[in-house]
């Protein structure tokens, strides 16, 4: 009865799912001109109030974090049997289970998750600059276990609220589950082998694009394209403190940053999955 | 002898308990209900709306849409809302409601009066505005756009300012173009109600423990219908400042389309003529204006001067 046609984009902030998604979109539009970074749509955002609303009938200003929990899957449900084709929604939510062992990302209607990854080091910088804080104070979130987005109780926020956990939290949440085919792509991987890594996730997907569309669509989401675009127009996914969403994207930025004992300290708490996916060498010292 | 005397007493106090009926007048209907509505303004008057307390269909028998927690079909309509309610809307003339065993009343009241009544108006071929409105001079001004944008919270700083209301959440257009008054009652985050100076400590919880509460807005309330002369819908940016465009042709349409309260109700109940046409005669009497505004932090006197001086609402 169900249709295994969603495909999660999923990942801690700052980790190159935004840069994916345009890559997609790029994929798979017939235009010769870049998509505008404006037009990833609000709607395949999973934690959207807009869609949760239509779709429940309900106002989810009105309902508990815990009532919106439990009406989520059956939302994603109603997505994926109303759609003829394969859907993406980006998520920031670690993967996790709600009331009965019910997870809050139904495996019957999930072609697969891709998981963005990226050196919890340069997360660190990245999200620092995003939140406009200072990177030492940024360094609590990584290692706070009930970090969540949009979870004042005090004001009505934007989007659903999502849990999102500590950075190894999240990473181990998604990568870990076996009721979701897995894809894991590194940040690093992403930059420095872009196209094998681009090409393992079309592949992954099931989409069918030569090598030539592939291509083309990596050069149409090139940093410098998104920077560019987000100069000249703004790019509504910014945070209004932050000065610009494409800021560097580069690999190892947090040598920048001298605070040794803060990176000691982001080692220290995520050691083993930094190490499992390679951000560690055997000395424990940063691969990248 | 005695035991009959009692019987007969008792039977009496159920009857009177039975035929207690209330009715108030809200969105320009006379309702009739059998469970007090405090929200609503006490009326008298033939009934347009009855609504009972009663068993809910399980299912209806032919269903046009489901969504999440509602089915649909033409002129009919079940909502339910787990541990709290199920809502069966009929021929936009009755509401059945069948509270879960142990619900809080003004629970059961907070989605009767927010949903339920979204498929009543669409039943009657109203169109029903997902937003507030603000009397400004002797016309009506709905701010409306995406939840979370501050729709009410403006409203309720324009109230601060001695304007009057009339409506929150769902502003309702009848067919000679009016906003009809809805209740005096607003729903404001305890953010909001800092940012105005309101002890919230005054006022009621919509629900236990959550920390949106009940605003009531007796003396701010207008209670005539008044003719609709602007649609403002707010967007957020991420930049600092204050923005503004007058829609026209299309993207007029869609802007009042996309923003109608629960849209999908409109497409399950097979309303979309009713609402295409009311949407055709209204837009070339109003003005639609999207307007931008910083997404934090949110100076309310700024955005409500941004918003008088730039439409000119106070002329």
């Amino acid at each position: 009865m169900y249709k295994k046609n969603i495909i999660w984009l999923a990942s801690y902030p700052k980790s190159g799912n935004t840069w994916f998604r345009i890559f997609l979109t790029n994929l798979l539009s017939d235009s010769d001109t870049p998509a505008n970074i404006n037009d990833l749509t609000e709607t395949s955002i999973s934690s959207s109030r807009k869609i949760f609303d239509e779709y429940t009938g309900l106002s989810s200003s009105d309902l508990t974090f815990e009532e919106i929990d439990r009406m989520r899957p059956d939302v994603y449900r109603m997505q994926s049997l109303e759609s003829d084709e394969l859907l993406f929604k980006k998520v920031h939510d670690k993967y996790y289970s709600i009331e009965n062992d019910q997870a809050l990302f139904p495996a019957e209607i999930s072609k697969g998750v891709i998981y963005f990854i990226r050196n919890p080091l340069d997360v660190l910088v990245s999200f620092a600059y995003h939140s406009a804080r200072p990177v030492n104070k940024m360094i609590s979130t990584l290692n706070d276990s009930n970090y969540a987005f949009c979870d004042n109780k005090d004001k009505l926020q934007n989007q659903l609220r999502q849990i999102i956990g500590s950075w190894s939290d999240h990473v181990k949440s998604w990568a870990e589950q076996t009721n979701i085919p897995v894809h894991v792509v590194r940040y690093e991987d992403m930059v420095n082998s872009t196209f094998d890594s681009f090409s393992k996730a079309v592949k992954f997907i099931g989409l069918k694009k030569t090598e030539t569309e592939i291509s083309d669509a990596i050069k149409m989401s090139d940093f410098s394209v998104l920077a560019n675009q987000e100069k000249k127009d703004g790019f509504k996914e910014k945070t209004i403190k932050s000065k610009s969403f494409f800021r560097e994207g580069k690999i190892g930025d947090w040598r920048n940053h001298p605070e040794e004992i803060i990176m000691k300290e982001i080692i220290a708490n995520h050691k083993d999955v930094m190490m499992k996916f390679g951000y560690l060498n055997s000395k424990n010292k940063s691969v990248f | 002898m005695l035991s009959f005397k009692g019987f007969s007493c008792k039977f009496v106090i159920v009857i009177w308990n039975m035929a207690e009926t209330f009715t108030y007048k809200a969105f320009g209907l006379i309702i009739k209900s059998d469970f007090e509505i405090p929200e609503l303004l006490v009326f008298k008057g033939l009934p347009d709306v009855q609504i009972k307390s009663g068993k809910a269909p399980v299912q209806l028998k032919e269903i046009t849409k489901y969504g999440v927690k509602y089915q649909a079909a033409k002129n009919e309509f079940l909502l339910e809302v787990d541990h709290i309610a199920k809502y069966y809307v009929n021929d936009g003339a009755q509401i059945v409601v069948e509270p879960y065993k142990g619900a809080v009343d003004k629970e059961v009241r907070l989605f009767l009066l927010g949903s339920a009544f979204g498929a009543l108006f669409l039943q009657r071929g109203l169109l029903p505005v997902h937003g507030s409105t603000v009397k400004f001079g002797n016309s009506a001004t709905i701010f409306t756009g995406l939840s979370g944008v501050g729709k009410s919270s403006i409203a309720a700083y324009f109230v601060s300012k001695g304007y009057h209301v009339l409506a929150d959440d769902i502003s309702v257009v009848n067919h000679k173009l009016e906003v009809v008054p809805g209740f005096p009652n607003m729903k404001i985050w305890n953010d909001v109600l800092q940012k105005l100076d309101i002890n919230e400590k005054s006022l009621a919880e919509i629900r236990p423990n959550m920390k949106k509460f009940q605003l009531p807005v007796n003396d701010n309330y207008f209670n005539e219908a008044l003719a609709l002369k602007n649609i403002v819908i707010i967007i957020t940016k991420n930049s600092p400042g204050f923005e503004y465009e007058e829609l026209s042709g299309i993207k007029k349409f869609n802007a009042i389309k996309s923003n109608t309260y629960r849209y999908r109700f409109v497409q399950a109940l097979e309303q979309q003529l009713d609402h295409f046409q009311l949407l055709n005669k209204l837009l070339p009497e109003i003005k639609v204006y999207k307007v931008t505004r910083p997404q934090s932090p949110l100076s309310l006197s700024e955005f409500g001067n941004f918003l008088i001086n730039t439409m000119k609402l106070n002329v």
